[in-house]
């Protein structure tokens, strides 16, 4: 039932945009804005330029609204625009060289305790602080859902190439959330402690 | 099996939110002129079709009134010029000769055959026409027709109408649409026959007026060889 509720919003809205109603272009904007943004920042660091490409990013949802088909979900679609405008700034402002080698994790952390503990804004600033095509090959595998195929497809590269960046990316990150690890670790006991 | 640390990171930050600055919507709407601009060239070129048509509506509706002058004026023989084109003319006609606005629209030949008799009726008893060479074209003219339904009450005032005015023989294609060769033909269904039967007596006591008319008409619509095995007819 809220599922057919919201679609019928989206479609509401979609009519709307396609008219050129600026209310229900606000509307979109509002309701899709700050999940895109989070999107932006997580392919680039900086908050005003990853604005800069939401704002790039929602003109062209609303220029090319008429081409949207109702095959998939609306936010999906506007999902893909986000990424697509993010991957161009990215490859203009030569942010997409590709990093070689890191060092491995001690150890591998426990999932469960970081999934109980960590919040979203932890998890953000790991990712923003991955080299810049780990990040990329990153967000585009683990939470996008594209395929190694699809990753080297759009950013030109080996299809080997984006495996070999995701492990990394991978590495990276377990080497970062060990140490968050640890410090949660330190902590509980000292709370258990006192 | 599915990586834990892609799990992870996809689980916190697929739906994850982070709150754009405040003038971000107006960077957007600032992008909006070419939609504007696209809707005003709608609107532009709209606005050129409306007066496009404007014109040329008060263009046929002048060259309208110049007939109805001329019509009141003029001899029957340019009256019955327009006659044919009024009574049978649908709007394909209509547009082969400008000139000749039909003031009524022409009944469905279907239908034509009950309208035919009303008007024809009318016409007997208002005034006297040569529906005969009329019918002929009519029957000519009717195959080159789409012809239309149109509204039989109007159809009717309007006929009483142009017959009212000057010597307007509104006739119309009688039945035989069904029937291709139309205009040598004889009148098969009894509304024909009855309006042949009627022009049979007008024939007789024809005019001069009439005869110019007619001879026009045949000559026009290329009936002459028509025209002049009926007076043999007659004669015989």
């Amino acid at each position: 039932m809220t599922f057919k509720i919201y679609r019928a919003k989206d479609q509401e809205w979609i009519e709307g945009c396609i008219k050129g109603d600026s209310t229900a272009q606000k509307q979109v904007f509002d309701h899709f804005s700050s999940k895109m943004y989070a999107v932006c920042c997580r392919y680039i660091k900086d908050k005003m330029d990853a604005e800069d490409v939401l704002v790039t990013a929602f003109t062209k949802v609303f220029n090319r609204i008429g081409q949207f088909k109702n095959e998939g979900s609306f936010e999906g679609w506007i999902r893909r625009i986000v990424v697509n405008e993010s991957l161009t700034w990215l490859r203009q402002h030569k942010f997409m060289h590709l990093e070689t080698d890191i060092e491995a994790a001690d150890y591998e952390p426990d999932y469960q305790i970081l999934e109980d503990h960590l919040q979203a804004e932890d998890l953000m600033k790991m990712i923003e602080g991955l080299p810049a095509g780990y990040k990329v090959v990153f967000n585009l595998y683990a939470i996008e859902g594209y395929s190694h195929k699809e990753i080297a497809d759009q950013l030109g590269i080996n299809e080997n190439t984006s495996k070999s960046q995701l492990s990394r990316a991978r590495v990276y990150l377990q080497k970062q959330l060990a140490m968050l690890q640890d410090d949660l670790t330190k902590d509980n006991a000292q709370w258990k402690t006192n | 099996m599915e990586n834990k640390l892609d799990k992870l990171f996809r689980d916190k930050l697929e739906q994850h939110s982070v709150q754009p600055s405040a003038n971000a919507w107006e960077k957007v709407a600032a992008g909006f002129p070419k939609k504007n601009s696209t809707i005003t060239w709608a609107w532009r070129i709209a606005a050129a079709l409306v007066l496009m048509g404007s014109i040329s509506i008060l263009v046929i509706y002048s060259r309208k009134g110049e007939e109805g002058s001329t019509l009141a004026k003029k001899s029957a023989k340019e009256n019955h010029e327009q006659t044919p084109t009024e009574t049978k003319k649908t709007e394909v006609i209509e547009d082969k000769n400008p000139e000749l606005k039909p003031k009524a629209v022409q009944p469905k030949q279907t239908i034509a055959p009950k309208v035919v008799n009303q008007n024809v009726e009318q016409l007997v008893a208002e005034k006297k026409q040569e529906p005969v060479q009329i019918q002929n074209e009519t029957i000519a003219l009717a195959t080159e027709t789409n012809s239309q339904t149109i509204d039989l009450p109007t159809v009717t005032e309007i006929k009483t109408e142009v017959v009212q005015e000057k010597t307007l023989v509104i006739v119309y294609s009688l039945a035989p649409v069904e029937s291709k060769p139309a205009v040598e033909q004889p009148v098969k269904t009894k509304p024909l026959q009855r309006v042949l039967t009627f022009a049979k007596d007008v024939k007789g006591g024809e005019t001069t007026t009439l005869a110019s008319v007619r001879d026009w008409k045949d000559s026009f619509f290329g009936t002459e060889e028509t025209a002049r095995i009926e007076k043999q007819k007659s004669n015989n």
